[in-house]
């Protein structure tokens, strides 16, 4: 499993792991049910740390993004269900704030943002993205 | 055992002049810890230290739960140690530097030297004296991972290494690592190698710890701000924030780097009402030149207020 990884990025390694998973599940190329490599597999391929990736993976898990059963190995969780919308809802607007700062310093207006998001919408959907 | 190397006030001096000072260090076991340091800061005289090759003067280190005063030897049983400069028989065969391991070493593993060997593709039959500085490195890993070690100790250990064995030789320690559980110890001005294979990284300087982190703690308690101002920026203020390390100005763009987590920092920043705040990246060597810079050492002019 290849991850893009930045050692040198300010943020910590495990993040990005976990934030690579996550988009690999999303964009539908890690499936349910699909089997993980082991903590000691992804160090050694990756060159990394295995205490990094044991800390990403046990985030994954908490997240619900992975699941362990013990004696068989890690595999990827079937999709979450969403229990709180409020709490999904609150941890997106912050990433979409984001967004928004930046576009006003590239100058861009209501319309340019909206039609951005649907083209990159259908861009995701068109890819396999879920 | 939670430490597999444990300082305590740990000093050595040569001629005189403090090279490892008052020393406080603790490595939890199964970590990769860098140590990172300028020249001449005493990580080798630590190392060398916690390997019994010299004595300290006072203070005490243990290393796998056993005093490093301890006179038998018995602690280095488990302990594998590569040097920066290797030293072992010019006139010995790679082959006969193996045997003298085995004999010296308890829980020698032919297996494990001779798969180690063969993945380096080693010489067998040549000579010490022959081979070139970075396979001498690779034949005293070798022999350092075949005597089955708790701990290793690395003293510079890529140095001088050509690219592809520099990641054969990381690949081989994270291995280790993940399927021994084995505490790796090192010394290297190689910061990216460090950033990519450590969890803990303490800097020491003039024989003294400067911090000891987890990597992702001190990437996360460490920042480099750009704070953008639209009017004049209150220099005076911004010069006085805790735990401003570095300033930088030019004109109204200041950029900072700055200890402490973003929360605490992030209120105080909010006074001097910046325009635009942006987090720059900020990886482990610009860090490590940040912390020596605010301890004085370097070649550039630089200022900041007290």
């Amino acid at each position: 499993m290849w991850l893009e990884i930045n050692p040198r990025s300010s943020t910590p390694i495990y993040q990005q792991v976990v934030d690579g998973v996550k988009e690999l599940v999303a964009r539908g190329i890690l499936v349910p049910g699909e089997r993980m490599p082991t903590v000691r597999e992804l160090a050694v391929e990756l060159s990394l740390n295995p205490n990094t990736i044991a800390k990403a993976y046990q985030r994954l898990e908490q997240e619900g993004i992975i699941e362990t059963m013990r004696s068989r190995g890690t595999f990827v969780a079937g999709r979450m269900k969403v229990l709180d919308m409020e709490m999904a809802e609150q941890q997106l607007a912050g990433l979409v704030e984001r967004v928004l700062v930046e576009a006003y310093h590239l100058g861009l207006n209501r319309e340019d943002i909206k039609q951005l998001f649907e083209e990159s919408l259908d861009n995701w959907e068109e890819k396999g993205g879920k | 055992m939670e430490q597999a190397i444990e300082t305590k006030a740990l000093s050595k001096s040569f001629d005189g002049l403090p090279a490892v000072d008052k020393l406080y260090l603790s490595v939890p076991v199964g970590s990769i810890f860098g140590l990172i340091g300028p020249n001449g800061a005493g990580k080798s005289t630590l190392i060398q230290m916690l390997t019994g090759i010299i004595r300290p003067d006072s203070g005490d280190g243990f290393i796998l739960g056993q005093s490093i005063r301890k006179r038998d030897g018995s602690i280095r049983n488990r302990v594998g140690y590569v040097p920066d400069v290797p030293v072992m028989y010019p006139g010995f065969t790679v082959t006969e530097m193996y045997r003298l391991g085995s004999k010296l070493y308890p829980f020698w593993d032919w297996e494990r030297c001779r798969d180690l060997h063969q993945g380096f593709q080693l010489p067998e039959g040549q000579r010490i004296r022959n081979l070139s500085r970075g396979q001498k490195v690779q034949v005293a890993l070798v022999m350092a991972l075949a005597l089955r070690p708790q701990l290793l100790l690395l003293d510079e250990p890529t140095a001088g290494l050509d690219p592809v064995v520099r990641r054969a030789f990381l690949q081989t320690i994270i291995e280790e690592v993940a399927g021994q559980g084995t505490t790796v110890f090192y010394s290297s001005h190689n910061l990216n190698d460090l950033e990519q294979s450590a969890d803990h990284i303490a800097a020491i300087y003039r024989g003294r710890m400067l911090f000891s982190h987890t990597l992702d703690e001190l990437k996360e308690s460490v920042h480099r701000l750009q704070l953008i101002f639209t009017g004049e920026p209150q220099e005076d203020v911004i010069k006085a924030l805790p735990g401003l390390i570095e300033y930088q100005q030019s004109g109204r763009v200041i950029t900072i780097t700055i200890t402490g987590h973003l929360d605490s920092i992030s209120p105080r920043l909010v006074e001097i009402e910046p325009e635009l705040v942006k987090e720059l990246n900020l990886d482990l060597e610009s860090i490590f030149v940040a912390f020596m810079k605010a301890q004085g050492y370097g070649f550039e002019r630089w200022e900041v207020g007290s």
